[in-house]
């Protein structure tokens, strides 16, 4: 059993959790300055402009993705894991360069806002598939339990870009420092391409996932060595059908549950704070701030547990208290509306999360090397569309005819969904014996 | 019990191992399968002229560097017990318990319809049910009986490699035995030189995309 990390594996670790770092910290810069960037970029008295803009705020989050899934997941399975994480990071160096030097509306007129919204959607779906890229690249070069941990590092660095992005876009949308039109925010997205450029160079020294290591390339050349007609029925006969269909389902039900989970904290709760408790905008930004910073530390301490708690079991206690926790989320604000009872449901929903935390390499284990990264990544993102769609519009009807108690119509089947699919890879994964057999040196 | 060199080499690797790891293992029941092989196996020779429980001897001393897990050690030496002698699951079943006997089965190409299963619907069961235990047993008994295959006629060996080859080279990628895989295109590849179904000479030296490592086994690398 493996239990402490060679150098070049703590090389590869950080390589690649600086690398996940950078993608969330570039991704998320634009979104949490998108007041200060959005003037500079577009016209609002356009409506052609405006259209862009609120089609543009949708596609790079979510619309894209799953055609950024499948492309990178070609790429993922057909080329190299380590390929995708090179092509991203220096995809995300480009964009933020191009972000960087780019005119603004005023100067260049549309030009400005069709290249930023190209450049937006490029790095949504770079984001992603890199750290898709890296967790399924650990999952497959380290073995369990070590695994677990490491994986879920990489989540703990997205989520750390993610909250140096929401401070340092404070920072530069700060109008009392700054004012209201500057161009300091462009020294943000030039360091982010250098540390990009650098990142993407030194990720070429990776060697490929050991376990998939050019799998198929090596599995046809070895066939025709022996003089066997490679035949690609033969690679599909090995996988039983059914049962990736169902592994599928139960993947998509998992990666279902955290959207609608992140929409409670991050906008339904940012939405109570604004229209119950008539917080300013800024005053939300740096409430969610601190969400975010919890957030961050629960992700830590879960990453730190999945080193000597079995993952399926994490999942299921945290489920259990998130529910437990939420279900007093209408009463309490019923009889005590104020902004540290908000503060204090977020953070716990935010602790107890119920998403693919830490057990996502249980996930990836169950599908074929082969099609690990196209159906991880494509179910993931429609998962994630799916339920951006449902929550956003969904929400607002049952919050509207239930109240506080609306957020249980969306959380509830999702969750249901959720427990009978977790369960469904603990019995894959043979619940005691795979329990057994992670924890002796023989797996 | 009767003892053998087989027996006492596997059974010192595996007290070796269990010392290791703190007493993993049930002896008792390690014996007994040692026991039943030996017992009902008794007089069966491999074409090799070797008694017939070698083999499954030698099996279960390669499975022990991949699971040491008494269940899976035992399925190893009693995986032909059933196809090759009267014993059946229900007797595995009493003496050896659940899991053995699920394993044994899995393992077993001869049903109790008195049909018999190719090594590709026996190995494809066995993925349907995501047993890797089954397909490291599997593979490993493939390994060996490639390995020692010498004794076989000129067309049986080159079906054997062909069989070999098709079935479980992907299979072994996808239940993550790349190691055995690797073992098991090489002794295949350098089968198939002896027996001039492919030339040496046509073997190139490959590299991977990104790999310095050679595609190829260095052993071939270096014969060509």
């Amino acid at each position: 059993m493996q239990t402490a990390l060679t150098r070049e594996q703590k090389r590869a670790i950080g390589l690649l959790s600086i690398g996940t770092f950078l993608e969330y910290f570039d991704l998320q810069l634009y979104i949490h300055m998108a007041l200060l960037l959005n003037n500079v970029f577009f016209a609002k008295t356009d409506p052609f402009n405006a259209a862009l803009l609120s089609a543009f705020a949708f596609c790079s989050t979510y619309l894209l993705k799953p055609f950024g899934a499948l492309i990178f997941g070609y790429i993922g399975d057909f080329i190299g894991r380590k390929l995708v994480i090179v092509i991203t990071t220096i995809i995300m160096a480009i964009t933020c360069t191009t972000i960087t030097f780019l005119p603004s509306y005023a100067q260049i007129g549309i030009t400005a806002s069709i290249v930023i919204t190209m450049c937006r959607m490029l790095q949504g779906m770079a984001a992603s598939a890199e750290s898709r890229g890296a967790e399924i690249y650990i999952t497959e070069s380290f073995n369990p339990p070590l695994q677990y941990p490491l994986v879920a590092i990489i989540t703990v660095f997205s989520a750390v870009g993610t909250s140096m992005a929401l401070g340092i876009g404070s920072f530069f949308t700060n109008e009392r420092i700054f004012g209201t039109e500057h161009e300091y925010w462009r020294v943000a997205f030039l360091l982010g391409a250098i540390i990009g450029l650098v990142g993407g160079a030194a990720r070429t020294s990776l060697k490929e996932a050991s376990e998939f290591s050019h799998k198929k390339k090596m599995l046809k050349a070895r066939f025709s060595d022996n003089k066997i007609a490679w035949d690609e029925d033969l690679v599909k006969n090995k996988f039983d059908q059914q049962k990736v269909s169902l592994t599928s389902l139960a993947y998509f039900f998992i990666c279902c549950a955290r959207s609608p989970c992140f929409y409670f904290i991050y906008i339904y709760c940012a939405d109570v704070l604004k229209n119950d408790l008539a917080l300013s905008a800024s005053a939300i930004i740096y409430h969610n701030f601190w969400v975010s910073i919890v957030d961050m530390l629960g992700l830590l301490f879960l990453a730190y547990l999945s080193s000597k708690v079995y993952p399926i079991r994490i999942l299921k206690a945290k489920f259990i208290l998130f529910f437990a926790c939420i279900v007093f989320f209408p009463i309490v604000m019923h009889s005590y509306p104020s902004e540290s009872v908000v503060f204090f449901f977020q953070c716990l929903a935010a602790l107890f999360v119920f998403d693919d935390i830490p057990a996502s390499p249980i996930f990836y284990r169950h599908f074929p090397i082969m099609k690990r990264f196209t159906y991880t990544s494509l179910l993931s993102a429609l998962a994630k569309l799916m339920t951006y769609v449902i929550t956003s519009f969904g929400l607002v009807y049952a919050t509207k005819y239930f109240g506080y108690y609306g957020i249980f119509v969306i959380l509830v089947p999702v969750g249901g969904l959720y427990y009978l699919a977790v369960r469904y890879f603990d019995r894959l994964e043979g619940a005691k014996q795979a329990f057994h057999q992670i924890h002796s040196p023989s797996s | 019990m009767l003892t053998c060199t087989y027996s006492i080499r596997l059974i010192e690797k595996l007290k070796s191992l269990d010392l290791e790891e703190g007493g993993v293992l049930n002896f008792d029941l390690i014996n007994n399968a040692i026991h039943w092989a030996k017992k009902y196996h008794g007089v069966q020779v491999r074409k090799s002229g070797e008694p017939f429980y070698t083999h499954v001897l030698e099996v279960a001393y390669m499975v022990a560097d991949d699971s040491l897990k008494t269940d899976v050690i035992v399925a190893s030496i009693l995986h032909d017990i059933v196809e090759d002698t009267e014993v059946t699951i229900g007797m595995v079943l009493d003496s050896f318990g659940w899991r053995v006997a699920e394993m044994v089965d899995r393992l077993t190409r001869d049903r109790p319809d008195k049909s018999k299963l190719s090594v590709e619907a026996m190995l494809r069961y066995a993925h349907q049910n995501n047993d890797r235990e089954v397909i490291l047993i599997k593979t490993i008994d493939r390994l060996h009986n490639i390995r020692t295959i010498r004794c076989l006629p000129e067309k049986k060996k080159k079906e054997k490699i062909a069989e070999t080859i098709r079935n479980f080279l992907i299979l072994a990628e996808e239940f993550s035995l790349s190691q055995h895989g690797t073992h098991l295109y090489t002794e295949c590849l350098k089968l198939n030189i002896e027996l001039g179904v492919v030339a040496a000479s046509d073997i190139k030296k490959r590299e991977s995309v990104f790999d310095e490592r050679p595609v190829l086994p260095l052993l071939v690398c270096q014969n060509t």
